[in-house]
């Protein structure tokens, strides 16, 4: 469906993509009242007071790395361990959780198409991070650390950061992984690169639930889920890497405790991914398209 | 009323310390903030990004009127707070869809029940999000802010020759994505 709709708008005599640009990114979007006035009121006293704080935030995470990292037990030599990388990020409460019992530390490395990648741990839990805007619902994190076997992966402010993506998401056995990834999951990441080796903290909902029906993590060199990467098996419920895609498309197996999961509370939830598109339209555009393996084309286009 | 005029008056007091910066303020703060709408992930972010551009400008104040470019000098301190936050913080960037450019425009056509038209507004902004920046931030710029093409040259202090050429080339690279789109099998 949506093939149609842009050949429509391409062939048609008014297309131009000067006013398709007009049309996309204009904005009559003001800032709220409430935000100005704050800004109004600025004084300098509120300014050093703004970065003295921001400045101690620093300091205190800084401080709680240098005494509770030593006490971990993890950690390859040359990578950050999980609890470092949240640091790093600002993210205290998530370092915590990755110091805590319930946290898996996998530190699993594969190595394909001069890339080692790292599958460095697991933990879930409510309310970890900033970036995660639903605090009350529980959230799962992964830290995967990608590293070039020559060389150093670019700075995140470097104009080539995203020459090469990187997609890392869980999968669910048994269920198509072109619905079910990280995206569909309300999920997130966070970036950083540290000595050359870049760190990726990816968010989504819990995943838990779904232990009793087994994981994997995929970690490919695309923007998004992707069918030239992986062979996905309806029989087994599983993907394996494409053996002929030009790139990174590693699988990572995501143990987590089958006794967490909760087969009913997970049915739920993933018939819930979709109700809502139904009102959008995005279903009727999916599911079609989905039994020929268009659907999965069209989504990794728009992301590029 | 003279009382309640009285405490009216002392309260807005502080924020009259600088007319000049609030004139700054009520010049752009709306172009200021659909840039930073434009950079950042979420309203929050654009929030953070809008305060600390004009914090930073308001410790500046006399740096800007030498500058003699107020707009260019807000804009460019906009982009380099984002730059510097990037280097510092990190990427973060949420992969579940991003939150509405212009809530007021779009929902006027979901009244009107065009899904197409919202389809193919996504995928733009989609596409435009995933270029590289020396491309994203002139489009922004142009279509999102309304800038001239000679103020987006003093705001990224670059020839207005290579903001054209800039701007050519990211019109190219959107048409691409959708024809890669349009022709994929």
């Amino acid at each position: 469906m949506r093939k149609d709709w842009l050949r429509f708008i391409m062939k048609s005599e008014n297309y131009d993509v000067d006013l398709l640009l007009k049309e996309a990114l204009s904005s009559t979007e003001i800032p709220p009242p409430e935000l100005v006035e704050k800004v109004k009121c600025f004084s300098k006293e509120e300014f050093d007071l703004k970065n003295t704080k921001r400045r101690t935030f620093s300091v205190a995470a800084i401080i709680m790395a240098l005494i509770l990292v030593p006490t971990s037990v993890f950690a390859a030599w040359h990578f950050l361990s999980p609890a470092e990388v949240a640091n790093r990020l600002e993210s205290p409460a998530l370092a915590q959780a990755f110091r805590s019992d319930d946290a898996l530390l996998i530190n699993e490395t594969k190595s394909q198409k001069g890339y080692d990648v790292t599958f460095l741990g697991i933990v879930s839990g409510e309310g970890l991070t900033e970036l995660d805007s639903t605090v009350d619902k529980a959230k799962s994190y992964a830290v995967v650390a990608i590293a070039k076997q020559e060389g150093s992966m670019p700075d995140t402010s470097d104009e080539d950061y995203d020459s090469v993506p990187f997609f890392v998401s869980p999968l669910i056995k048994g269920q198509e992984p072109w619905l079910y990834n990280i995206a569909s999951m309300g999920g997130g990441y966070s970036t950083c690169v540290v000595d050359g080796v870049m760190y990726r903290i990816i968010e989504c909902d819990s995943l838990e639930m779904f232990a009793d029906r087994g994981l994997q993590l995929i970690v490919s060199s695309t923007d998004f889920y992707s069918t030239e990467a992986y062979n996905y098996d309806k029989a087994s419920g599983l993907v394996t890497p494409n053996p002929d895609f030009d790139g990174v498309n590693l699988v990572f197996d995501l143990p987590l405790d089958p006794k967490k999961g909760d087969y009913e509370k997970a049915q739920q939830y993933l018939d819930s991914l979709w109700e809502d598109n139904e009102t959008s339209g995005a279903e009727e555009d999916l599911v079609p398209a989905n039994e020929n393996g268009n659907a999965v084309e069209l989504l990794e286009r728009v992301t590029k | 009323m003279e009382i309640w005029s009285a405490i009216k008056l002392k309260q807005s007091a502080p924020r009259c310390e600088s007319n000049e910066f609030i004139n700054l303020v009520d010049e752009y703060g709306d172009s200021i903030y659909k840039f930073c709408r434009s950079l950042t992930y979420s309203r929050e972010d654009a929030d953070d990004l809008f305060q600390e551009t004009f914090l930073r400008v308001f410790e500046q104040l006399p740096k800007l009127n030498a500058s003699g470019n107020p707009q260019g000098f807000l804009f460019s301190t906009s982009l380099y707070i984002w730059k510097s936050w990037k280097r510092k913080y990190a990427r973060r960037k949420r992969l579940a869809p991003m939150e509405r450019l212009d809530e007021n425009r779009v929902s006027s056509v979901e009244m009107e029940d065009n899904i197409m038209m919202q389809e193919e507004i996504r995928i733009v902004r989609e596409i435009v999000e995933s270029l590289p920046e020396k491309y994203k931030i002139p489009l922004i710029l142009y279509y999102t802010v309304e800038m001239s093409v000679t103020d987006i040259a003093a705001v990224l202090k670059l020839p207005q020759g290579t903001v054209k050429s800039r701007l050519f080339k990211g019109r190219e690279l959107v048409e691409k994505g959708l024809a890669e789109i349009h022709y994929e099998k």
